[in-house]
């Protein structure tokens, strides 16, 4: 399957992506892909303008093992049964309710995502031309997360934009 | 391949199974505070009740919240 890259522009194309460290990255340290261009292109002018100019990478991801919670109903339900499961442990054992971060480091430390590839994961876009209809979110923001490199192939500078 | 679901879905079941009060504490705490063994040493976390005081608290669980608003923080702190 297709997916796309943003990061800011370089002299030198990227031969690999970039993989995101970030304590607030949605599904903890992994190589992150947007779905769709549109998404790929917000990003690229909101995030990764420092140079003015930004890159969007395409590539092909290998899929079989990826937890697809957008379009899959059983990996959906099972993704937020494992998410509230940990969480309400959490709560119950520490009385603390975990964190993003807190809850990511967990799962990774603990092998729990050690037999997938990655997570496919949506969320809603804060960029105000993504709904073409007013006050109705009806398209997914979609991201998948990496955590196995080897199924990153074909990755390929696609088109160079602009921030400004 | 398809994944497993079962099979992750009991991995996680006997990790929090396997999972004490004492060792996720431990943990939470590392996260938020560092490495906090090379401060308190290795044991287990004892709840202490003071007995023969007129004084008295309320029994509260650990505070993780230092970075969030609810803790108290004195007004004068602010204007610093």
């Amino acid at each position: 399957m297709i997916f796309y890259h943003t990061q800011e522009k370089r002299k030198k194309p990227l031969e690999a992506p970039i993989k995101c460290k970030k304590d607030n990255a949605w599904l903890g340290e992994a190589y992150y892909f947007w779905e769709n261009e549109d998404d790929t292109d917000f990003w690229g002018v909101k995030f990764k303008n420092k140079t003015g100019q930004y890159d969007v990478y395409k590539t092909n991801v290998k899929f079989d093992d990826v937890l697809d919670t957008v379009f899959n109903r059983e990996h959906y339900f099972f993704w937020i049964k494992q998410i509230e499961k940990a969480a309400k442990y959490f709560m119950k054992k520490t009385g603390a309710k975990p964190t993003l971060k807190e809850i990511n480091d967990y799962f990774y430390e603990r092998g729990i995502w050690s037999d997938i590839d990655g997570i496919l994961f949506q969320d809603i876009s804060a960029n105000p031309i993504h709904f073409m209809v007013k006050e109705f979110q009806y398209k997914k923001r979609i991201q998948l997360a990496i955590y196995n490199k080897a199924k990153i192939t074909n990755f390929a500078l696609h088109y160079t934009g602009q921030c400004y | 391949m398809m994944i497993d679901l079962k099979k992750i879905d009991e991995k996680v079941d006997t990790l929090l199974e396997n999972e004490s009060s004492d060792s996720l504490t431990k943990w939470l705490l590392n996260k938020r505070f560092g490495n906090v063994s090379s401060i308190l040493g290795e044991g287990k976390f004892v709840s202490m009740q003071s007995q023969n005081t007129p004084i008295s608290f309320k029994n509260k669980s650990a505070n993780f919240n230092q970075k969030n608003d609810e803790i108290s923080t004195p007004k004068n702190r602010f204007a610093a």
